[in-house]
């Protein structure tokens, strides 16, 4: 007995050095590969820069960019340079000081060069006087907007029976992805009284995972962060990149529990403590997803475009229906997971009564780590069928986040089930309520009928009366 | 690398604006969750209210500063009611949700299109604090400097700053007596009561629900004078200078000062400016002469360290001093609850 | 020990479930709580004597806290009345306020839709001041409306409307009609014009007609926990709520009634109240001597012991000046030493004039100081009478070996001597979680047999 112990240690020793080993060689080896890249770099010109981008929003508000627009820069007759704007609408031109601290230029926008229907929001500001110095460059803003966002709800705004299906449709799509993170929110909630406000950022890390397997292949993350050099392949199968994904948000979320949550407990930390840590690391991580990742929407290198499927009066994309078939089957069977299995007896026997179900033999740290994982992969498929559907960013999950709170809060706190409906709810609110106001506040009136929810039955629809505290 | 320049800076920090402004909103969160434990997750909603109340009623309407001040009092007190209302016979996760929650939709609205004629949409608000400038006794072009005695250092602003940072700091000492004279009476011996065991304020026939919409309206109205304060000192509403990380940063700053204290939201907010002024002063000039290489990070990235810092340092406060800094662990508000 | 002056009112009473009493402090009738399906507490009837010591006893699981709690107010009833001091306390339509302020709701709404009729014609078209003259029609209405309500007697049962039934509906209305009158005058007078000036009306509309609905609800609702208490019935708690980061001290002024200072206009000018702080700080000062707490006054709750800190609970309750004293198991957690000073405090406020009502598990306990005794079993009263005469119900002592538990039940009936060593040793003390958990084990279990 006592030699298999001893062994067993030995065993386990040079097992955990090499995996730190080896992960240490592998961000050495990106790190590596980053610095060949930048050290190539170098700058032509000392010049100072004039810079700027172009954008309009869409009617989502998210900025897209306008390329190939020209700009000159003049100093009164002189002229110093022209050039177009980028793919990513940016332009620069370098000013010659010709000694001076800073030199005041005229910067014009060429208004023919614009996209069609897009506009300079004051046509006043244009040319704009702008100083350029020696250590800052300088920084030109021209404002534009898209007519036809501004059309948009004249255009649309007809309530037909057509439109209502067809945004029901799309509402259901939705809810369901926000029952999915609503559920991993619930379930964490119900074990361990925490409401995690960190788990936006798990969405959001689902999808980016899959994102970089998706387009970088096996080497995933190391792939971009080694400036797009494909090590192994060109890219994978969205698929396999979603199930790699799903595997690494499992570890990543037991790892959460058992390394910061878990301490946090055994230390006798608070719940309102603990719930404000979420918030901190909620932000730490949040940004650190725009500082290595930037901030750019991304789309998947699969299925990124598609043409619709009438289905009756509606349309739908294919990857549409398989979002809304796949969520249903996976909630299925984590409700079912929940009803049947042993792990989800014990779950819910810990939400309960965690005192009784720990007296009763069921080991709670364990149930509560898997309940971590289970949620971060819940949640993590969520944030891939969204970034499916739309883009992946940066801060993605916390935007859905606020609505899965809406839903959740809806159904009742602490109610696997109650989460699925309000999210259902919440996300065909959502989509049918931009019949009537316009889509950038659609998430407004998600708020305003959780209000009216809460005014008249404060438990939630489906909460129960005693939960009230 | 130009150290004194960066020390400047972060000295600078503490008196500047953002110091007054973060110090007023602590001060309002501090009796939301210093005295009576509510988690308010979005004082920067209240911060916007105050701040759009004043934009839109004298852009918009044109009406004279003082109603525009009123006004944007009497949108905090209105947000706090329907924040409180529904939320606090509820346990205290919700009002957390509903306040982290309407501050962003706040933000969004704000911005949006469609509100666009009143609040200017993300272009914001400009030019709504002339009148306030026109009662500046100091020339605008001329600087002002306090000098700390013993250090050979000077921080000087213009005069339009000076107005508003003496305006600032009044204010902070008047919410400072206020705050006192408020926690030291009965009605702040209900808060604090609150904050320890609600069931058994209420079993001694308090109406312990009351009594927290007045903390939230009070904390909230003091959070809008705030807003209005930023919104004047800058001279621009921009919607998404209201974005949730800024609740965030003034909860860091309040926890660094030592929760339910009367005085730590400001020197929360001191220290907070310091160290965050001086760590970016520090990256920055490590960017700019390229003793940080550009694969690491580059101009962009200094700002969202910031971020990440506070964040880390949010969760680092808490783990391991949630009294603050002086705070003595006996006596802080935030324990296990 | 029992008092005889106190006894002797009850004697002769039948014992059986919801005897009525001679002189009732409180009166509980068709109370009934669910969780989830699960009816947790059904008592037809329950009187509780006046300046009498009454203890709730029961097995394990019988729904005495749940039936505590609805007493007093911590948990809302799916049915039931209360009459409390005379004072019918179950709901607040009931009560004289509610009715008057559902009266004026239903004034405020008849006005104004009537107004907006009204000085629709009068105003020959121009809605909008039909609307405003309507409002002031409406206000004078409600004024004399109020007036002439106020000054007429409330029947036992009147009508819905100003029994205040129907608030709910009618404070919704009110609401909205309010709401698109003010929100109309705003667009009048700030000159709103094109989408917002229907978009603001509606927004106001809507939000005011839900403010009505909730002020309805609350109007309709059930009395809180802190209405009763200011009515004179105050509690304690089993896990004591000693608010730890307060000094002594504070934690007793805060039990004080119509402190001027609690209000936040007057609490900012401290003059107002120092006199009052004073005085209460003066009463508070000779119930800690009255409770041995004095020699802490001045230091955090926190550092009291357990024993001191239930002392300064049931201290803290008395500042309130209550009448019904309610306490949900007073000896749970502290140690032996204390629980007879414990039991002479209890006793000391019912010669004080109290009316004390106390959840136990000890039957020593209840024996030594109740006058009355209440068993409940499964959400029901199943017995209630004196002491001695508690312990030979037969269906109580079913009750209780049904469950497998007490033992030193049967042994105080059997009312020798045998009370003190045995029962005592047994850990009751100690029980410091929700009810008492298992029984006192096989020793106990044997003892029972052989007292049957």
């Amino acid at each position: 007995m006592r030699r298999r112990a001893v062994g067993r240690t030995v065993l386990d020793k040079p097992f955990w050095s090499k995996l730190c080993a080896s992960v240490t060689f592998a961000i050495l080896l990106a790190m590596l590969l980053v610095t060949g890249q930048s050290g190539a770099q170098s700058d032509a010109s000392d010049d100072p820069v004039l810079q700027g981008t172009l954008s309009v929003r869409d009617s989502e508000g998210e900025k897209n960019p306008v390329p190939d627009v020209s700009i000159t820069v003049a100093d009164g007759a002189d002229s110093i340079g022209a050039t177009v704007s980028g793919e990513d609408g940016t332009f620069e031109i370098p000013v010659p000081l010709n000694g001076a601290e800073e030199r005041v230029v005229a910067v014009t926008l060429e208004e023919d060069t614009l996209p069609n229907g897009v506009n300079l929001r004051n046509p006043d500001r244009n040319p704009l006087q702008i100083t350029v110095r020696a250590q800052s460059g300088g920084r030109a803003v021209f404002g534009l907007d898209d007519e036809a966002v501004e059309n948009t709800y004249a255009a649309d705004t007809g309530v037909t029976m057509r439109r209502v299906l067809q945004l029901s449709a799309e509402g259901i799509k939705l809810g369901l992805i926000l029952a999915l993170a609503a559920m991993g929110l619930s379930l964490v909630f119900g074990t361990t009284g925490l409401v995690n406000f960190a788990h936006g950022e798990m969405i959001t890390w689902g999808a980016l995972v899959a994102f970089f397997f998706n387009a970088y292949g096996l080497a995933g993350i190391f792939g971009f962060l080694a400036g797009g050099l494909p090590l192994i392949g060109t890219g994978g199968n969205l698929v396999f990149a979603a199930i790699a994904a799903l595997i690494i948000a499992f570890l990543t979320g037991m790892a959460m529990d058992r390394f910061i949550f878990r301490r946090l407990r055994r230390r006798g930390i608070g719940l309102t403590s603990q719930l404000v840590i979420t918030i901190g690391l909620s932000m730490a991580i949040r940004y650190s997803f725009l500082y290595v990742f930037r901030g750019d929407p991304r789309s998947f290198k699969d299925w990124a475009v598609q043409k619709g499927v009438d289905i009756g009066p509606i349309t739908l994309a294919p990857k549409d229906l398989w979002t809304i078939g796949i969520s249903l089957v996976v909630l299925i069977a984590a409700g079912l997971m929940l009803q049947r299995t042993r792990i989800g007896k014990a779950m819910r026997a810990v939400a309960d009564n965690r005192d009784l179900a720990a007296s009763s033999g069921i080991d709670v740290e364990r149930v509560i780590i898997l309940v971590w994982g289970y949620g971060a992969v819940l949640a993590a498929l969520s944030g891939i069928l969204f970034g499916l559907g739309e883009s992946v960013r940066w801060d993605m999950g916390f935007r859905l986040l606020l609505m899965v709170f809406a839903g959740v809060t809806l159904g009742g706190l602490g109610t696997a089930f109650g989460a699925l409906v309000g999210s259902l709810v919440v996300g065909i609110f959502i989509q049918v309520s931009t019949l009537f106001i316009s889509p950038e506040l659609k998430s407004v009136g998600a708020l305003l009928i959780l209000v009216l929810i809460l005014v008249a039955r404060p438990q939630g629809i489906l909460g129960q009366k005693e939960r009230i505290g | 690398m130009d150290w004194g320049s960066i020390f400047e800076g972060a000295i600078r920090a503490a008196f500047d604006l953002d110091a007054v402004v973060f110090a007023i909103a602590a001060i309002g969160l501090n009796i939301h969750f210093g005295y009576t434990g509510l988690l308010n997750f979005g004082q920067v909603g209240f911060m916007a209210a105050g701040a759009y109340g004043v934009g839109i009623a004298t852009t918009y309407f044109g009406w004279n500063p003082w109603v525009a001040l009123v006004v944007g009092i009497l949108a905090a007190v209105v947000l706090a009611l329907i924040l409180g209302l529904p939320t606090l016979r509820l346990r205290a996760d919700y009002l957390a949700i509903v306040t982290i929650a309407t501050s962003e939709i706040l933000r969004l609205s704000f911005r949006s299109v469609s509100l666009r004629e009143f609040s200017g949409g993300s272009n914001g608000i400009n030019g709504f604090a002339n009148a306030f400038y026109a009662w500046s006794p100091f020339d605008p072009q001329v600087q002002y400097g306090i000098r700390i005695p013993g250090i050979d250092l000077s921080i000087k602003f213009f005069g339009n700053r000076a107005w508003i940072l003496l305006i600032g700091w009044i204010v902070v000492v008047a919410l400072l007596i206020f705050v006192r004279l408020a926690v030291s009476s009965p009605w702040g011996r209900v808060l604090k009561a609150i904050r320890e065991d609600e069931d058994a304020v209420r079993a001694l026939g308090k109406n312990a629900y009351w009594f927290k919409v007045q903390s939230l309206i009070v904390g909230g109205v003091i959070g809008a004078i705030g807003g209005m304060v930023l919104s004047i000192g800058t001279q621009t509403v921009q919607p998404d200078v209201y974005s949730t990380s800024l609740t965030f940063f003034v909860w860091t700053a309040l926890i660094l000062g030592g929760v339910g204290r009367t005085w730590s939201p400001v020197i929360g907010a001191m220290i907070f400016w310091v160290l965050l002024s001086f760590t970016e002063g520090v990256l920055r000039q490590g960017v700019e002469n390229n003793y940080l290489p550009d694969w690491l990070i580059d101009g962009v990235q200094v700002g969202q360290v910031r971020f990440i810092m506070v964040g880390l340092g949010l969760c680092a406060l808490l783990i391991f001093r949630p009294q603050g800094i002086f705070g003595d662990r006996n006596e802080m508000a935030l324990e296990d609850r | 020990m029992m008092s005889d002056r106190a006894t002797a009112s009850l004697d002769g009473l039948a014992e059986q479930p919801g005897v009525p009493k001679p002189d009732p402090i409180l009166t509980v009738s068709n109370v009934s709580r669910s969780f989830g399906g699960l009816k947790a507490v059904d008592v037809e009837h329950l009187e509780i004597q006046r300046g009498m010591i009454t203890a709730l006893i029961g097995p394990n699981g019988a729904g005495k806290t749940t039936f505590f709690n609805l007493m007093t107010g911590f948990d809302q009833a799916d049915t039931g009345e209360r009459v409390f001091n005379g004072e019918r306390l179950s709901r607040r339509a009931g009560s004289a306020p509610a009715r008057r302020a559902v009266a004026s709701a239903g004034v405020v709404t008849v006005a104004l839709l009537g107004g907006l009729v009204v000085g629709g014609a009068v105003g020959q078209g121009n809605v909008r001041l039909g609307q405003i003259l309507g409002f002031v029609v409406g206000l004078t209405l409600l004024f004399f409306g109020n007036r002439m309500l106020l000054t007429s007697p409330p029947g036992p049962r009147s009508n819905a409307f100003l029994d205040g039934r129907a608030a709910r509906p009618l404070y919704g209305i009110a609401g909205l009609a309010t709401g698109l009158v003010v929100s109309e005058i705003a667009v009048w007078a700030t000159h709103l014009d094109g989408r917002w000036s229907t978009l603001l009306p509606f927004f106001g509309t809507v939000s005011s007609g839900i403010l009505g609905f909730a002020l309805g609800s609350y109007v309709q609702g059930p009395y809180s926990p802190h209405e009763l208490a200011q009515h004179g019935m105050v509690r304690t708690f089993q896990l004591t709520k000693s608010l730890t980061k307060l000094p002594v001290i504070q934690n007793m002024a805060l039990g004080a009634k119509g402190q001027v200072g609690e209000r936040l206009s007057r609490g900012l000018i401290h003059p107002l109240w120092t006199d009052q702080e004073a005085s209460i700080e003066e009463r508070a000062d000779e119930l800690l001597k009255r409770f041995k707490l004095d020699h802490m006054r001045n230091e955090f709750a926190g550092t009291l012991s357990g024993g001191q800190r239930k002392l300064l609970e049931m201290a803290r309750a008395l500042m309130t000046d209550p009448t019904l004293v309610m306490l949900d198991e007073p000896m749970a957690g502290v140690n032996p030493a204390l629980t007879q000073s414990l039991l002479e405090h209890i006793q000391g406020l019912r010669d004080d004039g109290l009316t004390v009502v106390f959840v136990e598990h000890d039957m020593d306990v209840v024996s030594e100081i109740s006058d009355w005794v209440v068993v409940m079993a499964e959400g029901r009263i199943i017995a209630e009478g004196p002491p001695v005469a508690i312990g030979r119900n037969q269906q109580v002592i079913d009750a209780y070996l049904g469950s497998d538990h007490e033992s030193n039940l049967v042994r105080t009936v059997d009312g020798t001597g045998t009370r003190d060593a045995p029962t005592r040793e047994a850990p009751t003390g100690d029980v410091t979680t929700s009810d008492d958990t298992t029984g006192k084990g096989s020793d106990g279990a044997s003892n029972s047999d052989g007292g049957v």
